[in-house]
């Protein structure tokens, strides 16, 4: 390619002159010219002057009349065969082109290593302060990446993985307090999910609560196909009416997601269930198993090989030492410490702030510290 | 705009807008207009106002003092800044005393261009830079603006509202230059501003990648050495991510110190670079009253970059050696830092 034209270029011009402009193309694109012949003429502030072709072939000029030009630049070339004009006048405007493009980015010699070691690609970058990366936004932009990573890895522990169209979600149990845009957070904070609609029995509750639709079962039903809606969550506190409107739900063909708020940090070992909330902060440890309908409230603590029962509520604070078995329909109490390598029965209620030191059959409350049983629980158990 | 052309339209609107304002200077006639044609075109449309002299410095600044004291508005040109040796007696002893000597009767609004610096080749006695000779000159005012002011309108400003004689210094290699004073220039890269006023024929640029950052190291420079500053400093940012802003004065005698202060409390340190001999230089005053000033807001000692103690040689490879260079300003900042 190289061989087959001549680069023009205009040499000094003149002691006060760094740039001049073209007044006149002598020859026209495709024209042929003979070595010595004058191309085009140039003005600087102090004359006019004619540059000359060094080769012979076909001319093909890069700028116009009335453009200005620099020392050193090329202004035309000289193509030797008319066969390759074409070829060759295509080629270098790409070639320019391209120039022009990788230009657009300036980078800094940090940032471009930083990138090449984490496999960046400048196109990654749509916006800049000034037009110029450097190390700075390289670690902004990893840091983004690693969120999304992180957040990925979550997903497929829950197993809701390959995920790509926006699920709408129903809310079962509408609370007019905080409880309920906990959900709605956590179920906004993922790009897959958007939350739809609440359904509550309680018929004073319906119309709307957020901004939400809020619907009985019934009219819910009837609307579900039109709505497009195929995912469920019950948000009811009562671990048995949870159990039971999940089970419903799940009849009519539809399928629960858990609520695992991005804060949350578990483990990649822990196996968890189905209509999972798992609030702000909390934290599971590797190998636990968590049962379907659980809650796991703000900063609850929860150690390694722990087993909890299904539709037990965690609250805010309580921690959970290693190897626990915790029954179904359980409440575990606000700030309440279980020692390790303890069993509790079904059913069982831990009050706020008590110390489990020991095992306990099932339907006991236990109070205190050391925690003693205080009486049996109303937990209605189902059959 | 070019910076010979900026100058060049100035002096043609003093002149139309005053018949007192005359050019006084060696081979300013057209067809020649002046060894850096800066006076192009001038003597054609005014001819009564464009005085070409025989090879005399001392008498053509001896003769304008005494029109500016009879109330015309002379600018010498001296050919070289070399020169100016010639005439040091008219402004020492004569056009900056007068006012004081006659009891505050008398103004010499006297404005005195030199073309000063390297870089060309032009050997020894024309590629000096010599107005720190004049720094402890009382009375004088040394302006000499870069390629980011607009050097016409300084001019102007010098040539209208000064009483008193101005030695206006413009660098050789500036004068084919572009003049670059839009508000971000190299692409959007840097971002140009001019620091608040303190005195109104004062202009002080500051250049910055990131304003809203405090850098690590302020360069202080004014005239020529403001585009090698600018070269230096998107080195070190693309290079090692060192960030360096540049303060570029138009007035370097008396320094306008209270515009730029708040300027050297951000950075940790400066850099003082001119073109000039670094001995006895015009930085070296500088840096003294920096360290009078806000000695406790720096981190590390003020360094200052000028030429060597050297005549300037005339092979322009030696050159290269004796003024300070791009490479040269590159590797102060990072020695600074270590």
């Amino acid at each position: 390619m190289k061989n087959s034209y001549t680069e023009i270029t205009v040499s000094s011009l003149g002691v006060n002159d760094e740039n001049a402009i073209i007044t006149d193309l002598i020859k026209k694109d495709g024209d042929y010219v003979q070595k010595g012949e004058e191309l085009l003429s140039v003005e600087t502030t102090k004359s006019c002057f004619e540059i000359e072709s060094s080769s012979d072939g076909y001319v093909f000029n890069l700028f116009k009349i009335n453009d200005e030009i620099n020392v050193g630049q090329t202004i035309c070339l000289i193509i030797y065969e008319k066969s390759d004009f074409e070829k060759v006048t295509n080629e270098y405007l790409k070639e320019i082109k391209k120039t022009n493009k990788t230009n657009e980015f300036k980078i800094t010699k940090k940032a471009r290593i930083k990138a090449e070691k984490n496999k960046i690609s400048l196109n990654e970058f749509k916006e800049n302060f000034n037009g110029i990366i450097r190390e700075k936004d390289i670690d902004i932009l990893l840091q983004k990446n690693n969120l999304e990573k992180n957040y990925l890895s979550e997903k497929k522990i829950r197993d809701i993985a390959k995920v790509s169209v926006v699920k709408n979600i129903m809310i079962y149990g509408a609370v007019t307090s905080g409880a309920s845009l906990v959900d709605i957070e956590i179920i906004n904070s993922n790009p897959n999910y958007r939350v739809s609609c609440f359904v509550d029995d309680d018929t004073s509750k319906h119309g709307k609560l957020f901004g939400l639709p809020v619907l009985s079962w019934k009219e819910f039903y009837n609307k579900k196909n039109i709505l497009d809606i195929q995912d469920f969550f019950v948000s009811i506190g009562n671990g048995v009416a949870r159990s039971k409107k999940v089970s419903i739900c799940k009849k009519n063909g539809m399928s629960p997601i858990n609520l695992i708020h991005p804060s949350a940090e578990i483990s990649e070992s822990v196996t968890l269930g189905e209509n999972l909330l798992v609030k702000r902060g909390a934290i599971i440890g590797p190998n636990s198993f968590i049962g379907d309908g659980v809650f796991i409230d703000n900063g609850a603590v929860v150690s390694h090989d722990c087993k909890i029962g299904v539709y037990t509520h965690v609250a805010p604070g309580s921690s959970l030492g290693g190897n626990i078995d915790i029954g179904d329909f359980s409440i575990i109490g606000v700030g309440a410490s279980i020692a390790s390598d303890l069993t509790l029965g079904n059913g069982t209620i831990i009050t706020t702030g008590t110390a489990v030191v020991n095992n306990f059959e099932k339907l006991n409350v236990v109070q205190g510290n050391p925690g003693h049983r205080i009486g049996k629980s109303n937990i209605n158990l189902p059959k | 705009m070019l910076y010979v052309e900026s100058i060049n339209n100035a002096l043609y609107n003093l002149m139309d807008l005053d018949s007192d304002v005359v050019l006084v200077g060696e081979d300013l006639h057209d067809p020649y207009g002046g060894a850096f044609k800066v006076s192009k075109g001038l003597s054609t449309s005014f001819p009564n106002q464009v005085i070409s002299t025989p090879i005399s410095e001392q008498a053509i600044v001896g003769a304008c003092v005494g029109m500016a004291m009879r109330g015309m508005k002379p600018i010498v040109e001296i050919m070289f800044g070399d020169f100016i040796t010639l005439c040091v007696d008219q402004i020492v002893n004569h056009a900056t005393k007068y006012h004081w000597m006659y009891n505050e009767q008398v103004n010499v609004p006297l404005v005195i261009r030199a073309p000063m610096g390297g870089g060309r080749g032009y050997g020894p006695t024309h590629s000096q830079s010599l107005e720190s000779m004049f720094m402890p000159v009382s009375g004088l005012k040394i302006c000499a603006p870069s390629i980011f002011h607009d050097p016409g309108s300084l001019l102007s400003e010098c040539v209208i509202n000064e009483n008193h004689p101005v030695l206006f210094i413009e660098n050789k290699l500036s004068y084919p230059k572009k003049i670059q004073i839009e508000e971000k220039l190299n692409g959007g890269n840097i971002h140009r501003k001019v620091l608040e006023k303190k005195n109104n024929s004062s202009e002080t640029i500051l250049l910055s990648l990131y304003p809203d950052e405090n850098p690590e190291i302020v360069i202080i420079t004014y005239g020529g050495m403001a585009e090698t500053a600018l070269n230096a400093a998107l080195d070190l940012f693309f290079e090692d991510e060192i960030l360096v802003n540049i303060i570029i004065l138009s007035v370097i005698r008396p320094i306008p110190i209270k515009e730029f202060l708040s300027e050297i409390k951000r950075a940790e340190s400066c850099l003082i670079l001119e073109e000039g001999n670094k001995l006895g230089g015009w930085g070296g005053e500088l840096a003294s009253q920096i360290y009078e000033t806000c000695f406790n807001s720096l981190v590390m000692p003020i360094q200052r970059l000028g030429s060597d103690d050297s005549p300037i040689p005339s092979s322009i490879y030696l050159e290269k050696n004796v003024i300070p260079s791009k490479e040269k300003i590159v590797k102060t900042v990072k020695s600074m830092r270590s």
